[in-house]
């Protein structure tokens, strides 16, 4: 499906509320640019299910990873990924056929909508993550132990390199140093397959979904149908309306390798009084009631403002502020042992998984 | 105290006294003749107290963007977006943008530099431009490290007759198109708040001559009105902030939602140990995001009044309810946590509003130590400022300090964030009506 501005909107705002990103604008600028590109251009993105593609059609992953400035204020000059999918395609002596996000979540989400145009490629309706983790490693490619190289990236003064790497979890170390060498991000592309592989091991119609989403939190529906909409069609699982009463920088120690620090956030839920927690890092890792874990990694946890049901940020954490939290299952495969090891919270150092007691599933 | 809210022509001003006593002068004039009813209402004022220490007021209602004032807007990026549909767009009704360009420039997070700053395009476009022309600068990494930003602003002033050179970093954004946005709101309402400012100073000092003046901020606080002719965008949406204030003040809440109705408008702040609760920046309200602290309000529509009405059967937490009605008595209180007033809430809040200060900065810090010590010097910034636009030491209180984390940023970068206020809410002497 050729998809046309109100789309790329509630792609917009579904990526929003999967991710619950740190800053709204690295979304809302992407979309404009890919919106600016639309109407100059006369082109519209692409959207496929895998099953349009042959089996040996050629697939790339493209997404920025993110360490220093962020894409707000070190904004990218608009041929980024389309040098890095050069690079890539040199690098591989053919074409690609096709673009999936590296995340279907957040910026990434809206990355390829506008490389897809510029390439005159399609985006495949799919994702090697489901939502979004800080760490391009944390994918379900990772664990059917695929290749992430070779991995082309591009900087923000047009630097760019091809990394003959094999593993993501070095992949990882590479490019985030890159890109915090960049000055702030990288546009990368990586995990060249075959469609037939990604039939195989991706998360598949997780880009329509946020199509889906965007299009009833869009919606002039009442925030109460708005919900029951999505808890029949998404599979939320909680909700809590609660009041922002603190907020601490710095609560924990770091995680080695992790950009940015962990902080937290103590709400007061409005109905019961109960003391909600939110454990953050980058993404918002583990929801605590009364010091019982709720939700946490790879649990999708987001925020959205009660009023309208309008997708909040982790820069709506004010004190005073009233938030919904609500939760979500992530995709099925997190949450088998090994996806469990590499997403989980004992991924990000928080606790051990012998200790978690999630009554969500 | 005195506060005063001025609307287009209208005047409204309320003192309190030692006592908590509250007095009130309404005056109204043409739109374009603002001098006489101000005097007006002061002088009104004049004949029931004497001088107050302090007079301020909430001039939100009178700020106007002057959006034919030229500009040429700099900015100062690694490398130039391909085409335009990569820049950052600017509303091309709101403000009269003579040319825009993008200059090789820009600093890491970390202080290192991007790419040299482009000195000789610089210098080719001040040439090319007009003596009077106005600059408004913005550089990537400048909350940072400022130094393109400056380096800018001194080139431009050593080679051209500009009239003026403005870089955005003084207002507090990660995001470079909230700052540049911030500074072109605060550039076109300069023109309009310095001869608003000049007009107050004289009016006030032909009254009460002896009275410190001040200006309404968007957080609810007041700060020297000087400031009003430097960031005039601090004050822009301060009118639903200082009427919230004047509905604390009248209901004594301190800990708490308030929900104001005023007219066909209704909105809804809290209040939380004696001061309104802020976000670090204003609604989408003004041509987008602005990097301006502002009370933490949200309209409230007729239906949503209601369902707070109905405290009973929803969830919420009932707000106090304050209605500002004309045809009132000063005060009267309908229930426990419903009171109908006659009196201005803007004026009034303006009157009992606290002094405030903020210091915002994104810094990059080797170690627990180096951070404990720039919190230190934060704070002690901020109760210098208060101290030096009049507070006693002893009445000034840091009630924010607070570091955010920078998501998928350097881990050795951080936001800080001290928020002082001095002074409290007076408990004001009114009889129920």
């Amino acid at each position: 499906m050729h998809l046309d501005d109100q789309d790329l909107t509630h792609i917009r705002t579904g990526a929003l509320f999967v991710a619950c990103s740190v800053d709204p604008l690295w979304c809302h600028e992407q979309a404009d640019r890919a919106l600016a590109h639309m109407t100059s251009s006369g082109a519209r993105p692409k959207l496929v299910p895998i099953e349009q593609l042959p089996d040996d059609a050629l697939i790339a992953t493209i997404g920025f990873v993110n360490n220093g400035l962020p894409l707000s204020e070190l904004r990218p000059p608009g041929d980024e990924f389309v040098q890095s999918v050069r690079i890539l395609e040199h690098a591989l002596e053919r074409r690609v056929d096709g673009i999936i996000p590296l995340a279907a979540a957040n910026v990434n989400a809206l990355v390829p909508m506008l490389a897809g145009m510029q390439l005159d490629v399609p985006v495949v309706d799919a994702d090697p993550q489901g939502r979004v983790f800080p760490r391009l490693h944390q994918t379900v490619f990772t664990l059917a132990g695929m290749r992430a190289g070779p991995v082309a990236v591009t900087g923000p003064i047009g630097e760019s390199a091809l990394l003959t790497v094999e593993t993501p979890r070095h992949a990882e170390r590479l490019v985030s140093a890159l890109a915090g060498e960049f000055g702030g991000w990288a546009a990368t592309a990586m995990y060249p397959m075959q469609a037939s592989d990604l039939r195989q091991h991706g998360l598949h119609g997780t880009v329509s979904r946020l199509l889906r989403i965007g299009r009833v939190l869009d919606s002039a529906e009442p925030t109460e149908h708005k919900y029951d909409l999505l808890r029949r069609s998404e599979g939320i699982t909680r909700i809590f309306r609660a009041r922002v009463v603190d907020i601490a920088g710095l609560s924990r120690p770091s995680a080695h390798g992790e950009p940015d620090r962990p902080s937290s956030a103590i709400l007061i839920e409005e109905d019961e009084g109960r003391i909600i927690q939110l454990e953050i890092q980058n993404e918002l890792l583990m929801v605590l009631v009364d010091g019982v874990i709720e939700a946490a990694m790879p649990d999708i946890i987001t925020m959205l403002h009660p009023d309208a049901a309008s997708v909040a940020s982790l820069e709506d954490l004010w004190v005073g502020n009233v938030l919904d939290i609500v939760v979500m299952a992530g995709a099925p495969r997190w949450y088998e042992a090994d996806g469990l090891a590499l997403v989980g919270p004992e991924a990000h150092q928080m606790m051990p998984s012998g200790m978690l007691n999630r009554g969500n599933r | 105290m005195i506060g005063v809210r001025l609307t287009q022509g209208s005047v409204v001003a309320c003192a309190v006294d030692s006592a908590g006593r509250v007095v009130e002068a309404r005056a109204a004039g043409r739109r374009d003749d603002l001098a006489a009813p101000l005097t007006k209402a002061l002088s009104e004022l004049a004949t029931h107290l004497a001088e107050p220490d302090s007079i301020t007021f909430d001039v939100s209602a009178d700020l106007t963007l002057a959006s034919q004032l030229p500009v040429t807007v700099i900015r100062v990026v690694p490398r130039p977006p391909i085409n335009s549909d990569h820049e950052i767009g600017i509303d091309r009704d709101l403000f009269l943008v003579e040319s825009m360009h993008h200059i090789e420039g820009g600093h890491t997070a970390m202080g290192r530099e991007l790419v040299p700053l482009d000195t000789s395009a610089l210098l080719s476009i001040a040439g090319s431009n007009s003596d009077d022309a106005r600059y408004l600068v913005t550089s990537v990494g400048a909350l940072i490290t400022p130094d393109h930003e400056l380096e800018v602003e001194r080139l431009i002033t050593d080679h051209s007759q500009a009239a003026s050179v403005e870089g955005s970093r003084v207002f507090h954004s990660s995001a470079f198109a909230v700052r540049e946005r911030t500074a072109l709101v605060n550039h076109a309402l300069l023109p309009g708040a310095e001869a608003l400012g000049t007009l107050i100073a004289q009016v006030a000092e032909r009254v009460f001559p002896g009275s410190d003046l001040f200006v309404m901020t968007n957080d609810g606080g007041r700060v020297p009105l000087s400031r009003l002719m430097v960031s005039p965008v601090h004050s822009l949406l301060a009118g639903k902030a200082t009427a919230l204030v004047g509905a604390a003040a009248l209901s004594g809440v301190r800990d708490g939602r308030l929900l104001v109705t005023r007219g066909q408008e209704s909105f809804l702040g809290e209040m939380l140990g004696g001061e309104l609760t802020v976000i670090p920046y204003a609604p989408e309200s003004v041509a987008g995001r602005l990097a301006t602290p502002t009370a933490n309000w949200r309209d409230v529509a007729p239906e949503g009044v209601r369902r707070f009405a109905d405290a009973g059967r929803g969830a919420w937490r009932p707000p106090t309810f304050v209605t500002e009605e004309p045809q009132a008595a000063r005060i009267t209180r309908v229930s426990d946590a419903a009171l109908h007033t006659s009196l201005d809430l803007g004026a009034l809040g303006a009157a009992c509003a606290t002094l405030s200060d903020w210091s915002s900065q994104f810094i990059s810090v080797a170690n627990a130590d180096e951070l404990a010590q720039r919190m230190q010097t934060a704070e002690a910034r901020v109760t210098a400022r208060l101290v030096t636009a009049g507070a006693a030491p002893s009445q000034t209180r840091i009630i924010e300090s607070h570091i955010a984390t920078t998501a998928y940023e350097a881990p050795s970068v951080v936001a800080v964030r001290v928020r002082g206020v001095a002074g409290s809410y007076p408990n004001l002497d009114l009889v129920e009506g």
